[in-house]
């Protein structure tokens, strides 16, 4: 397993550097609209291969830095799974929103036991979708 | 953008995207049934703090009665943390006035979430959403 180096910021992070997320999507975000979905979000942290320097897992964030935030994102490529990347992931983002009271995020019900571990308790949401993104 | 409501609504409602010339002491009464409601000057921050915002409020004295909130990355995601009319206002449409506001807002982003308590499902079926799982994790306020 290659180290992992984990950044709050998207400094020196070029599309380039964002390839194979989105797994199973439909219609794939393209790496330079990754970057722009990224940049637009309020808080992000990425998980980033050290040899190779490629981002490998991301979460992002949305809040009025105030009350609420929402979670919108969090993805890990498949080969880098299973090595508790995006529990850290999770993990260090809930520290980012420290002073936010409540954290929000919608999932697959199969990651709710996911989540629970990190203190979440499951609720009712409710999704609309456009268009296949 | 100021529009008025129409109908037989015994006051007159005026909705704005905009908090231009609104006050903490126009934001009374909300956060009903929360055990630690946020104090008006918290909330008028949380409103600035946000991507969107639409108000409803009365003409007559000039009170914010009900508003929703956005966030948004701007490119897919869109999230909606809070919608509340005021009790005395509510059965009125005014939150379904909201509603179809701030999604005519968020028009151009795919994705739009919310969560919601389960009564409320089928008042957000009516805008073409679907129930989902959510997760919440809440912290008290420091």
């Amino acid at each position: 397993m290659s180290p992992i180096r984990y950044v709050d910021s998207l400094e020196t992070v070029e599309p380039a550097h964002l390839q194979g997320f989105f797994v199973g999507w439909r219609h794939p975000f393209p790496p330079d609209a990754h970057l722009r979905m990224l940049v637009g979000s309020d808080r992000v942290v990425l998980a980033i291969d050290a040899e190779t320097t490629m981002v490998v897992g991301f979460v992002a964030a949305l809040t009025d830095g105030v009350q609420g935030a929402f979670i919108t994102l969090l993805e890990v490529l498949p080969s880098y799974q299973q090595q508790g990347i995006g529990h850290e992931l999770m993990t260090r983002m809930l520290e980012r929103l420290g002073e936010i009271q409540t954290i929000e995020l919608m999932c697959d019900p199969e990651l709710v036991p996911f989540y629970a571990r990190l203190g979440m308790t499951p609720t009712s949401g409710m999704v609309l979708r456009r268009r296949e993104p | 953008m100021v529009e008025s409501a129409g109908g037989d609504d015994r006051r007159e409602i005026r909705f704005q995207d905009s908090l231009d010339g609104i006050e903490s002491s126009q934001l009374q009464g909300f956060f009903v049934g929360w055990p630690h409601p946020p104090l008006p000057a918290t909330h008028q921050r949380l409103l600035s703090g946000s991507d969107h915002v639409v108000l409803a409020i009365d003409v007559e004295h000039g009170q914010v009665v009900g508003y929703v909130t956005a966030l948004t990355d701007g490119v897919l995601s869109s999230f909606i943390p809070l919608l509340e009319v005021l009790p005395a206002y509510q059965d009125r449409g005014i939150g379904q006035a909201l509603m179809t506001r701030i999604l005519e807002r968020l028009g151009h982003l795919p994705n739009v979430d919310l969560l919601c308590d389960p009564e409320v499902v089928p008042f957000y079926e009516r805008f073409g959403m679907k129930p989902g799982q959510g997760m919440v994790l809440r912290r008290p306020m420091g």
